[in-house]
């Protein structure tokens, strides 16, 4: 505990951190077992736009100073040969590294709960979750082990977390950041994301990310970007100039009535009405929107999720990674993997045959564009993907609605609930996944608390459009900020 | 990394897979599709790293199309073997067998390479069509330089599915067994022989033929089952998440269109048409890649029989010797033609022509003028100096005068060689052969 008091908050005490790391040994140790690996070697900081900010690297992001461990003892001795794109570019930045931040394995889970490192701890409150998957990144930005954490987000991994240890936690757009490095788990729904206490610092982390690459396929081409930022200036070149008192006149805000859904806490929905006033009075106009699909936005993801998961983990036949166990792939994937893999490996395996194909892959696509089609009918930025069809002028620029339904829960009764049903765990995600079904990007920032426990308020925007999500974000936070617990420490 | 499949390596479509599959979808007469995509077809084996392959399962980038196969590969009547769609796909890595005893060694850096997959239509009847349908397939991607189509380094390999059916009923009625890693034409036909015989013999005993992936073993000439249909996985095909759609416009498809070389049938027609070579320089010219080209850059303003029939027999006949392809060789359009006109105009003999090709396929960079100089070679066309030479050599072999002036007619060749000799082969040997009989001649009446 006395070593932890050394880290309180500001910068200095980042320096101050990096040099306790020093004495320990790999794996480092913290209280909440955020940081699961640290360098051999702190990196002196160089000059550049991040210069000394301290990097959090969730351990399924490639590095070749840390291993890339995704949790999981298939890759528990795993040390990448190259670096991802997004770590490369932080490092160019000038940023050092603090350490691998822990998940759930792979990244299947909502509570950093099932890694072969442990648990991470809640840095509210040792025995409630932390969230997941990116639940190391979050914790240690919430304890100011690191400046700004870099997690990844497939169904809100990166958004939950936040919301739970009261950060904020950044989603951008689906191609916006390149995946390079990113060790896959449902690629046409990953996303690297941001964790850190501010979205200022979110913002300058995700300008040095958000850059075409090579790499990755999948990754905006420089054109993309370029139509992307006309499409969304001539949208609103019409729209009233903010000014001082109502910094936030030009903005339009959606509420959808889909997700007021009756597992929502008294604490959640007050803190949603509370935030549709604060938006109201820096000059949002608020208003209802309908996203049909909504409901069914969980099932769908968790097929199509499971599949391409199934798909991306055939890899870890025990041949190449982990101790080969010369039991074949059958015994030894079981040897290798965790049980939460295993059941998603297998349900993923199920789906996409060819009869249950038929009955659930393919109604989840169709439930995944339809989807896609509510978020293209309520937003005033087109799709840039998908011209054509939106409300223009009469639809809205963000959506409201809190990260998850509550705050963060007691693990043991959060273990005991799943072992009475499997599926009560994939609900905690029913507010976080349409915004990966649809690519969109999306935030939570801490806003309202409950007995003490942050809560998390999230805003999604068009395809395209993290600008001005993260100018809304910033507003929301600041409004809240003032009136925040703060964090005891000790 | 792909190759290895390292965890967070994504694939990279190659621009150049693309180009070189839309060539080959022209040159088979199909059609390049707007929009296509990939899938990935799961399973388990040890040469496939990632698990799964990367292919194009539901939308290809190509779709029809077809190979004639005619008189010009030895058929009675046209027949074309149509072609159900062409798609691009990542290649295993390569299995070595026998480098170290007891175990089977890969080699990744094949891994994830692209390859293009041709997939016909079952038209084809008999094992030597299959076989001429391979050949022309080969020959069809050299000449538009989409592959060298080398089946020993697996530069094109090919699956064979076989079925047969009884007399009279419909021609796909019979049960297909797949033939994997055939790898030589030879093997080819006779796995094929081999497998209909064994499906054949079935049915003649009334037993019914399963469907099944089976293997050759070219020593004894026939086939094994290596793997049957009820152990065949589900690929679980699934589109892959990580690579966008090929979308093609029709400007990019009349770009490459453009680029192709004139398609092997067009180049034979217009050759008879326009030039009037014989079927076999044409066969011969066109099996070689280059040569059409090499043809046409020294035919312009020459004798278009003389100019093929040089470069098919002597030009042909050094690169075997050197077992060289014409790409290769050093010879160039300027000597060739230097050579060609210096015989024509009767500057030198064909000996010395002959002599001029060596020298330039190994590697001499000078001209033929220059050569001609350098050798101080000139013919003599002279008869007046023929005659004094053609005289001496009789006046010292007067046996073989006489002989022939009794009727041994084969002393003739003996005394023209002898004057040859004596010309250091400057003469031409018809000169000499003509003046040799005219001396005999007038020894006769003498």
């Amino acid at each position: 505990m006395a070593a932890l008091q050394l880290n309180l908050r500001g910068l200095s005490k980042h320096r101050a951190m990096l040099l306790r790391r020093r004495s320990y040994h790999h794996p480092c140790a913290d209280t909440l077992n955020a940081l699961v690996g640290a360098p051999a070697a702190p990196a002196r900081p160089t000059p550049g736009e991040l210069s000394g900010w301290t990097i959090g690297l969730k351990s399924n992001i490639a590095s070749t100073l840390l291993r890339t461990t995704c949790g999981s003892q298939a890759l528990q001795t795993y040390t990448s040969p190259g670096d991802s794109t997004a770590w490369r570019l932080l490092q160019q930045a000038g940023a050092v590294l603090a350490g691998a931040t822990n998940m759930d394995e792979f990244g299947m889970g909502s509570h950093t709960r099932d890694s072969m490192h442990g648990r991470t701890a809640n840095p509210w409150d040792a025995e409630r979750s932390a969230g997941g998957s990116s639940g190391g990144g979050a914790a240690a930005v919430a304890r100011g082990l690191c400046r700004v954490a870099v997690g990844s987000d497939t169904g809100g991994s990166v958004r939950l977390p936040a919301a739970w240890c009261g950060v904020v936690g950044f989603k951008p757009s689906y191609g916006r950041v390149s995946r390079a490095g990113l060790v896959a788990y449902g690629s046409s729904l990953d996303t690297v994301g941001l964790l850190a206490r501010t979205t200022a610092d979110v913002r300058q982390a995700f300008a040095v990310l958000a850059h075409p690459d090579a790499r990755d396929m999948t990754c905006m081409t420089a054109h993309t970007r370029h139509r992307i930022s006309h499409l969304c200036h001539t949208t609103r070149q019409d729209r009233p100039n903010p000014t001082g008192a109502l910094p936030l006149a030009h903005v339009r805000v959606g509420v959808p009535a889909e997700c007021w859904v009756h597992e929502l806490s008294d604490a959640c929905t007050a803190a949603w009405r509370q935030a549709c006033h604060v938006l109201q009075a820096l000059g949002c106009s608020v208003e209802r929107v309908s996203l049909g699909h909504l409901q069914s936005a969980l099932p769908a993801y968790y097929t199509v999720a499971l599949a391409e998961a199934a798909s991306n983990m055939a890899r870890f036949d025990g041949v190449r990674y982990g101790e080969p166990s010369g039991m074949g792939v059958r015994a030894g994937r079981a040897a290798l993997l965790g049980a939460e893999v295993q059941r998603r490996v297998l349900l993923g395996t199920y789906v996409m045959g060819v009869e249950a194909r038929r009955r659930f892959l393919g109604p989840a696509q169709r439930i995944r564009r339809l989807v896609q089609r509510d978020m293209d009918g309520v937003f005033a930025l087109p799709n840039a993907m998908r011209p054509g069809g939106g409300p223009g002028g009469r639809g809205v620029d963000v959506l409201l609605m809190p990260t998850a339904v509550g705050a963060a829960p007691l693990v043991s009764e959060e273990t005991a609930e799943e072992g009475r049903c499997r599926a009560a765990g994939y609900v905690t995600d029913v507010m976080t996944v349409p915004a990966n079904l649809a690519g969109i990007p999306a935030v939570s920032v801490p806003f309202g608390s409950d007995r003490g426990l942050p809560l998390g308020m999230q805003l999604m925007a068009q395809y395209g459009d993290d600008h001005l999500l993260l100018d809304v974000a910033e507003h929301l936070e600041a409004a809240w900020a003032a009136r925040a617990p703060r964090l005891n420490t000790t | 990394m792909v190759d290895a499949s390292i965890p967070g390596s994504l694939p990279r479509l190659n621009p150049q897979c693309v180009d070189l599959a839309a060539r080959a979808i022209l040159g088979l007469n199909g059609q390049i599709q707007h929009m296509s995509s990939f899938d990935r077809k799961h399973y388990f084996y040890y040469d496939q790293p990632l698990g799964y392959q990367i292919t194009q399962h539901f939308y290809p980038i190509g779709r029809g199309g077809f190979i004639e196969l005619g008189p010009d590969e030895g058929f009675d009547r046209t027949k074309r073997v149509h072609i159900h769609q062409v798609q691009l796909e990542q290649d295993t890595a390569k299995s070595v067998h026998g480098v170290s005893p007891g175990h089977v060694l890969i080699d990744l850096n094949r891994a994830g390479v692209a390859l293009i997959e041709v997939v016909s239509e079952p038209d084809i009847e008999t094992a030597e069509e299959a076989t001429q349908f391979v050949r022309k397939m080969q020959m069809l991607m050299r000449h538009i330089g989409v592959s060298n189509c080398n089946m020993e380094d697996g530069s094109i390999r090919c699956d064979v599915n076989v079925s047969v059916y009884h007399r009279g009923s419909d021609r796909l009625s019979g049960t297909r067994c797949e033939l994997k890693n055939l790898n030589s034409l030879k093997v080819i036909r006779n796995a094929i022989d081999a497998e209909a015989t064994r499906q054949k013999n079935i049915l003649i005993a009334g037993g019914v033929v399963v469907q099944e992936t089976r293997g050759f073993n070219a020593q004894q000439g026939v086939t094994y089952l290596s793997r049957s249909k009820e152990s065949a996985p589900d690929y679980r095909y699934m589109p892959d998440p990580d690579i966008p759609e090929i979308r093609i416009s029709d400007g990019w498809i009349k770009r490459v269109q453009s680029m192709l070389p004139e398609l092997p049938e067009a180049t034979r027609l217009r050759l008879g048409e326009q030039y009037g070579l014989s079927q076999v320089d044409i066969e011969t010219m066109i099996n070689e890649s280059g040569c059409v080209s090499f043809f046409e850059s020294t035919v312009s303003g020459r004798d278009p029989k003389r100019v093929a029939a040089w470069i098919t027999s002597e030009v042909f006949g050094q690169l075997s010797y050197r077992a060289q392809r014409l790409a290769d060789s050093l010879l160039t359009v300027e000597q060739f033609c230097g050579m060609f006109d210096a015989l024509s105009s009767g500057l030198i003999t064909s000996a010395q022509a002959k002599q001029l090709l060596i020298e330039f396929m190994d590697g001499e960079k000078r001209s033929a003028s220059e050569m001609i100089k350098v050798h101080g070679w000139k013919v003599i066309s002279d008869d007046a100096q023929i005659r004094d030479i053609v005289s001496k050599i009789m006046d010292s072999h007067p046996k073989e005068v006489a002989g022939y002036l009794k009727g041994q007619k084969r002393r003739l060749n003996f005394l023209v060689g002898k004057a040859m000799e004596a010309t250091k082969g400057q003469a031409r040997p018809q000169d000499v052969s003509r003046i040799v009989k005219e001396l005999l001649e007038a020894n006769n009446t003498q």
